[in-house]
């Protein structure tokens, strides 16, 4: 389903909508999005309908954590 | 469909500008005609700009007794001439008049579904470098909070387009989590990132510097 609201065959995102937490629910230190070979923290990414991309992001995380939950826009979508 | 629709509404208005005097310029009242007009009403709305800046997952939210925030999105085809080639609408001149003639400025935009900005909307559009091959639209989905009574307004975008706006019952926002499924496919860890300069201007190498026991 599109969320633009002008064009019915794209769906845009930004780096900044995932969140990376701890099992505590603690936010991750966001660093941005590995695009080719460098970092952004601000872009829109967008994709027609029906498309998949693979999307590349990185936080500063402790060392000793181990457990994590994935966010997008504040629903979890995974766990690592 | 929509093409001849569009092809045809903008000759029209072309017919229009030379009878009345000249060609269409953007101070032009109903210069734009609408391809669509979305509207939707909320009772409460989440805050997308500082969602980006705090941590998961603070929140601000409006939400006003006696007020409902309404969202109109509105895509609007504009009659490109060789003398037509932008119009820009600020948000100072994007209303809603209510029933007793009063006017209320936006409250913010919407920028995708489900994410509201507080940033003021604009209306921008150019002409495209191809015109008439390729055609450009003008977008705007502006945001007003009305009180939960007014039924019925009157949207206008500086004098280049009104419509009176029918105000539907508040609905739940989407969530934007709900557009798009997710797999995570990996991940690993690393003590350090750099990025090696290229580019035929300034190369700019750099090395990002991580603090003791992360990662």
């Amino acid at each position: 389903m599109a969320n633009n609201i002008f064009n019915e065959k794209t769906l845009s995102w930004r780096g900044t909508d995932f969140d990376l937490v701890d099992a505590r629910g603690v936010t991750m230190g966001w660093v941005g999005e590995r695009w080719s070979n460098t970092i952004h923290q601000e872009g829109v990414g967008t994709i027609g309908l029906g498309e998949t991309e693979i999307v590349k992001l990185i936080w500063l995380v402790p060392e000793d954590l181990q457990e994590f939950r994935l966010l997008y826009s504040d629903r979890e979508i995974g766990r690592l | 469909m929509r093409r001849i629709c569009s092809t045809t509404l903008r000759i029209l208005a072309l017919v229009a500008a030379v009878l009345s005097g000249g060609l269409a310029s953007p101070a032009q009242a109903d210069l734009l005609t609408p391809v669509s007009v979305v509207v939707r009403s909320y009772e409460a709305l989440t805050d997308w700009d500082h969602r980006a800046l705090w941590p998961c997952c603070l929140q601000r939210r409006f939400e006003a007794e006696g007020m409902r925030y309404v969202e109109i999105g509105v895509r609007l085809d504009v009659p490109w001439s060789d003398d037509l080639t932008s119009v820009r609408v600020t948000e100072k001149d994007i209303l809603v008049e209510l029933p007793d003639g009063s006017t209320l400025e936006t409250f913010g935009r919407m920028t995708y579904a489900g994410r509201f900005r507080t940033s003021q909307p604009r209306l921008w559009a150019i002409k495209p470098k191809n015109w008439p091959e390729q055609d450009s639209d003008a977008y705007v989905a502006p945001v007003f909070q009305i009180p939960e009574e007014i039924t019925s307004v009157v949207l206008k975008i500086g004098d280049l387009f009104e419509t009176v706006i029918e105000i539907p019952e508040p609905t739940d926002m989407d969530h934007p989590a709900d557009f798009a499924r997710f797999e995570i496919l990996g991940h690993r860890r690393f003590d350090g990132f750099k990025r090696d300069g290229s580019g035929t201007h300034i190369q700019r190498s750099w090395e990002l510097v991580l603090p003791d026991g992360f990662t």
